[in-house]
């Protein structure tokens, strides 16, 4: 080495060091690409983990209000009908009974054709709430009019526009019509008990993107920020219907502003 | 996060110490070329940029630009640097060339700071609306 002159020697230790340089930063690179991929998986795989969650949370809500829908069922079953049946029931137990004066026959026969009468008419309620026959027979133009001119009176004005009529859900098959339909009898229900809303308006346009709905009203509105409200039983139940729709959903809200949603599916 | 900041804080507290040792002993290297010292340098500060990356991923990307020409200057630099001597001692006629190529690669990380801060007074601006 002692032989080697000053010129020698930069010129080695220039290129040694410029080796070292090279091979150490590919390293560096190669450190990096590798845990750089680490990390992208990681981060990929806690999403998968929020979708799952949030997956399980919309199943738990769609049973949850399974349940909820089958106590008020059975509740109006009991209160409605069972009760009624029951009066009936007693009542021709009494026209059994030896010497009745033809009055009293009269009555008690009086009292079971009115009796009748109710029962028959809660249980028309009862599977008219389950399932509007208007939908099925005149089409969701048509039940959703209904809705609106129900669910108004009043103060409330609830105001359906949609200009050419049965005429949107067209390219929409018939079996998510009913989707649409609880979409909008939830948003109602939640703007008359939970926003005091006293103006409603659904708008329905149609253009080559599909079709939108959009629902405004003056209730009292809430933070969108809230997650607590945004991930109620009723939102949820809104959300799965949308997604059942491949639809978008967007919810616009602030306090004392009311609420805009506008649904494109 | 916390292992990083180790890291950087070892990797600077070594360098400066073995540098200040390497230069109190050595008067003469202050007149020439330090190949150890352009080589530490540059390489510790190529990691940080890399660590910055690495933190960046999946993020918000906040002096993604400055950090991007600090890469790109320092990869090239480090080598022209490396060669200095060389070159010093060699007395090539075109040896102009190199520094030529050095300055235009502080130009091209200038570039990136001017990007860098366009971006962040562009969207400062949005921030104000």
């Amino acid at each position: 080495m002692n032989n080697l002159n000053p010129k020698d020697i930069e010129i080695i230790s220039a290129v040694l060091y410029t080796f070292a340089a090279f091979v150490l930063m590919i390293i560096a690179v190669l450190f990096f690409v590798y845990y750089s991929r680490k990390k992208i998986i990681q981060k990929e795989l806690e999403k998968k983990d929020l979708e799952i969650d949030y997956q399980k949370k919309l199943l738990q809500a769609t049973i949850l209000t399974q349940e909820k829908e089958r106590e008020r069922i059975a509740q109006d079953l009991h209160d409605d009908i069972s009760s009624k049946l029951n009066i009936i029931a007693l009542n021709s137990h009494l026209l059994t009974a030896a010497d009745l004066s033809p009055v009293e026959v009269q009555e008690i026969t009086g009292n079971i054709i009115t009796t009748t009468g109710i029962v028959l008419e809660s249980s028309r309620t009862i599977a008219h709430n389950l399932l509007p026959p208007i939908l099925d027979k005149f089409g969701l133009h048509a039940a959703i009019d209904e809705l609106c001119q129900q669910s108004s009176s009043g103060a409330i004005k609830i105001e359906y526009n949609n200009e050419i009529k049965q005429r949107t859900f067209d390219r929409i098959p018939v079996e998510q019509h009913l989707h649409i339909f609880r979409i909008l009898q939830e948003l109602i229900n939640n703007s008359l008990r939970h926003g005091k809303a006293t103006r409603i308006t659904i708008v329905f346009t149609k253009d080559n993107n599909g079709c939108y709905c959009s629902y405004t009203d003056n209730g009292s509105g809430f933070d969108t920020k809230n997650t607590k409200k945004m991930a109620g039983l009723g939102m949820k139940n809104i959300e799965s219907r949308v997604a059942m729709l491949e639809g978008k959903l967007r919810v616009e809200s602030e306090i004392n502003k009311g609420i805009h949603v506008t649904i494109n599916f | 996060m916390k292992v990083q900041r180790r890291i950087v804080r070892t990797c600077l507290m070594t360098c400066l110490c073995v540098l200040g040792i390497q230069y109190l002993t050595d008067k003469a290297l202050f007149f020439r070329f330090n190949l150890f010292e352009i080589f530490i340098t540059s390489y510790l500060i190529i990691i940080y940029s890399m660590f910055h990356f690495y933190n960046l991923l999946n993020k918000e990307k906040r002096y993604y630009y400055i950090n991007t020409g600090i890469l790109v200057y320092l990869f090239g630099s480090t080598v022209l640097f490396l060669s200095g001597n060389l070159i010093n001692t060699l007395q090539l006629e075109s040896r102009n060339v190199v520094w030529l190529l050095n300055a235009t690669l502080v130009v091209i990380y200038q570039l990136f700071i001017f990007i860098e801060w366009r971006k962040r007074s562009l969207k400062k601006d949005e921030d104000y609306e």
